[in-house]
């Protein structure tokens, strides 16, 4: 048996078997949780790295389930777009090292089992979706990490959690109803559950056009409020400030980015009826409504004095910015939005955790209480002011690569107004992190700040890699880019126009 | 005036969804693409013809909930496991004891009749819920519908009986053992196909003949069947005990 | 299509038609009342829309169940079995939906001791 064939499967199967077995350690020891949970997750990155690796050298790989044909069973299409997987199991590796000390103190002892195996699932749920090829097998997996989101921001004690988490669940719920009544409409039409055969024969259905184009309607819908665009953002701020800081983390960082995962592959499927459907104003409107979420977001993060609260309208903004580089069909924003997803990822997850840390050691979240805390943990407020660097988009850190290539993708396609839009969301950014740098240095502070007092040792060293992972991949950052450069040349090549 | 706003907005949803609906392929037509499928490819024609001998089960919904499609339902036995976590995560565990008020120590007040009703039925509806679970490959039926009948019996006993009897009944720590069973036996099932060659769940090899193969997917299909049943009924109990509360009168 | 031909499509597709109007119903539901367990109501109708959809796309004129039950010739005409097999996990989904929504609203109702958006909108400024 060659296990490596085998990698696609064991990728998603790993992380559910180590969540379902989670209560039963959690029954004899509780520190044995995380440990559990640390295994499951490296057994997945060094799979995930595996496959990567091979699609980089050989190309997609497509793996059926149950030894059956693409046409009747459930296929599993790993190609450029799931190198996604090797982001999600990384950051999921480094955020659950860093809940081992922050979650023992932040919620109820008796819901360390739950939460390890909450962490777990979502990240299941998350692999599963990039990775699959089938479309109701896409919703199956949506819901997993859904389910998991909503009971993750839930998991803390005080009554505004509850109320985040219940309108974080409704208007989740609405979308995934969404995406389940398109993915019925497509199959009333095409006949089949495969991407790879809708994309094939929706061309063919030219008698119900309308329905496919109602289908595009209903899966934009769906997934423009899985990833808080304009207007359907209003969940995102309340629920991602009080979530515990490595939820946060995982939900900013990963769970957003899968909302836009799932419109690249809408745009897979939907990549042959160009001449049937045009959706020129279709892009351009969600072209402007991505300039104004920039915008927006940038403003609302300037007026907060909660650092997660900031930090959370910070992510609308850059959600913002990605959608912006997709939605302008034109080759350097594409890469820069695909870069985006990436880099953005790193940096929001980088920046909660230095906000965790901080909330950890200091017990306080809002600026105001926290003047000179850079004194008293100064290699987190290092670490953060790197990301900082790297959101606002300043060389050499890897925010400023995309940032560069989506502006001048906006000019290329003679439009000015959105490298505009860019430019005043950066400047926004711009303020509002001078904000957090000066009241962590530059203020006086206060008594007990004085002392050295670091975070522990286990979320010390997530936050460093990812500091480094910024600088690294913004100097280096010719890997990533000839990995991302050949899937946006062929998303473009067969693009709608 | 945001109610004018949220009306228009609907409407226009409303026009843009019947406007698909009319153009869909016409309701009950056997010629339609989704019966037959695209022209050599349709699934539908191969899971009639094909499915009671590559799979053995008569039942073809059965059949492509278990073998064809396997991995959906691997997908949704996990659902139902993150609700359980989910529920746990919100609400922590129900404890030993919950005081109610002295008035009724039960949610359902004494009646002769409902007791002696329930003590009745009880055995006959598990059952029932057994009957469904074993003959779903033969009749309508299958794993979940009968965990779901055995979970609704659980649940009678807990309303009429009082809850402080039935958690003596029913054991937190006994349960715990068995929430996860669904997963980790399509997990198990799953893997026993890696190692004989072939894909995740395989449940056919070409090693054998064919009817040992048809034995051996029979067998499977039966274990799977069970597990989902045992682990939904166990997780919808679970999920009951966690929801009570006590008695703030 | 002129009117006439629109309106006998309709009439064939009468399902899909009530099922749209139901998800419909439903998210005006979800939007516009102000109790918490109502607004769930209407997330259940809309699931319901849903699955009427999936299950009227499989039906076919005079088709049997999809049993191999004695006596059944080669040729007999079944029903779509595909739709039905989503359908069965869509609501093992939906159960699992209205259990975590349950759970919230107990939790938000022991801290709050009231169930109505408005004045919970209230609560979470304060």
């Amino acid at each position: 048996m060659n296990i490596t064939h085998h990698f696609p499967i064991l990728l998603d199967m790993v992380p559910i078997a180590a969540a379902c077995t989670m209560l039963i350690i959690g029954k004899f020891r509780r520190e044995w949780c995380y440990y559990w949970a640390l295994f499951a997750i490296s057994i997945c990155t060094v799979m995930s790295a595996g496959l990567v690796w091979e699609v980089y050298k050989t190309g997609p790989i497509s793996y059926v389930v149950g030894s059956w044909e693409r046409w009747f069973g459930i296929e599993i299409y790993f190609d450029h777009i799931s190198a996604c997987t090797l982001l999600i199991s990384g950051l999921g590796l480094l955020i659950i090292i860093f809940s081992k000390h922050y979650i023992a103190k932040e919620i109820d002892e008796r819901k360390i089992p739950v939460y390890y195996s909450l962490i777990l699932l979502n990240l299941a749920g998350m692999l599963g979706f990039v990775i699959t090829g089938d479309l109701f097998n896409l919703f199956v997996m949506m819901e997993i990490l859904s389910l998991s989101g909503y009971a993750l921001v839930a998991i803390g004690e005080e009554r505004i959690a509850q109320l985040a988490a219940f309108k974080y669940l409704v208007l989740g719920a609405v979308s995934s109803l969404s995406i389940l009544m398109a993915i019925g409409f497509l199959y009333s039409i095409t006949g089949s559950l495969n991407m790879h055969e809708i994309a094939l024969y929706l061309p063919r259905a030219k008698d119900h056009i309308p329905v496919a184009i109602a289908a595009f309607a209903l899966f934009i819908m769906g997934f423009s409020v899985k990833a808080a665009l304009f207007p359907l953002h209003i969940w995102l701020p309340d629920a991602h400030s009080i979530a515990p800081s490595p939820v946060s983390a995982l939900l900013s960082g990963l769970v957003v980015k899968i909302g836009i995962c799932g419109l690249l592959r809408l745009l897979f499927i939907y990549r042959y009826v160009g001449g049937l459907i045009n959706v020129e104003p279709v892009l351009n409107i969600i072209a402007w409504l991505a300039a104004i979420t920039i915008v927006m977001g940038a403003f609302f993060a300037v007026f907060q004095d909660d650092i997660k609260m900031m930090l959370a309208y910070s992510t609308v903004s850059n959600i913002g910015y990605i959608f912006l580089g997709l939605c302008l069909v034109q080759s350097n924003a594409l890469i820069g939005g695909i870069v985006h997803i990436f880099n953005h990822a790193i940096i929001k997850v980088l920046l909660f955790l230095c906000a965790g840390a901080i909330i950890y050691q200091t017990g306080c979240r809002r600026l105001s209480d926290l003047h000179g805390v850079g004194r008293k943990m100064p290699i987190t407020m290092a670490c953060m002011s790197i990301g900082v660097l790297s959101i606002v988009g300043i060389p050499p850190t890897n925010g400023f690569i995309c940032k560069w290539f989506i502006a001048i993708g906006a000019m290329d396609a003679k439009k000015p107004l959105f490298a505009a839009a860019l430019l005043f969301g950066a400047l926004f950014i711009f303020a509002y992190y001078i904000k957090i740098l000066n009241a962590a240095y530059f203020k006086k502070p206060r008594a007990e700040f004085e002392k050295r007092d670091e975070a522990p040792m286990t979320m010390l060293v997530p936050i460093v890699l990812l500091a480094i992972a910024c600088l690294a991949l913004g100097v280096g950052a010719y890997f990533p880019l000839a990995f991302i450069k050949p899937a946006a040349k062929s998303l473009l090549s067969t693009a709608i126009r | 005036m945001r109610k004018v706003v949220v009306l228009c907005s609907l409407l226009i949803c409303y026009v843009l969804l019947l406007f698909a609906v009319v153009n869909m392929p016409s309701m009950g037509d056997p010629d339609s693409i989704t019966i037959k499928g695209p022209p050599g490819r349709g699934a539908v024609p191969r899971y009639l013809e094909k499915g009671a001998e590559e799979c053995g089960g008569e039942n073809i919904i059965t059949d492509i909930i278990l073998n064809y499609r396997g991995y959906d339902t691997n997908g949704e036995v996990t659902v139902i496991f993150t609700a359980l976590i989910g529920v746990l995560a919100v609400l922590n565990r129900e404890r030993k004891k919950i005081s109610f008020s002295d008035m009724e120590q039960s949610p359902v007040k004494h009646s002769v009749i409902v007791y002696t009703i329930v003590r009745i039925l009880l055995p006959f509806i598990f059952i029932f819920s057994l009957y469904v679970i074993l003959f779903g490959e033969v009749g309508p039926g299958g794993g979940f519908q009968g965990g779901t009948i055995a979970a609704a019996a659980a649940i009678i006993f807990i309303l009429v009986f009082g809850y402080s009897y039935s958690i003596g009944k029913f054991p937190t720590s006994w349960r715990i053992n068995f929430e996860g069973i669904a997963p980790l036996t399509f997990i198990a099932m799953g893997l026993i196909g890696l190692f004989l060659g072939k894909n995740y769940l395989t449940f056919m090899f070409p090693q054998f003949s064919h009817t040992t193969n048809l034995t051996i997917a029979r067998s499977m299909l039966m274990i799977i069947e069970i597990a989902i049943g045992v682990g939904g009924a166990f997780i919808f109990t679970s999920i009951f005990f966690a929801m009570q509360r006590e008695d703030r009168s | 299509m002129n009117y006439m031909q629109v309106i006998d499509k309709a009439g064939t597709n009468f399902n899909y038609v009530i099922a749209v109007t139901l998800f419909i119903i439903g998210l005006y539901t979800v939007v516009a009342k102000d109790n918490l367990i109502k607004k769930f109501m209407g997330l259940n109708i809309m699931e319901t829309a849903c699955f009427l959809l999936y299950i009227s796309m499989g039906a076919v004129k005079g088709g049997k169940a999809p049993i191999w039950t004695e006596g059944l010739k080669k040729s007999t005409v079944f029903v779509n079995p595909i739709p039905q097999a989503l359908i069965l996990t869509g609501i093992v989904v939906a159960v699992s939906t209205t259990a975590l929504a349950l759970s919230l609203m107990i939790k938000i109702y022991e801290h709050c001791e009231t169930l109505d958006a408005e004045k919970l909108k209230r609560l979470e400024t304060e």
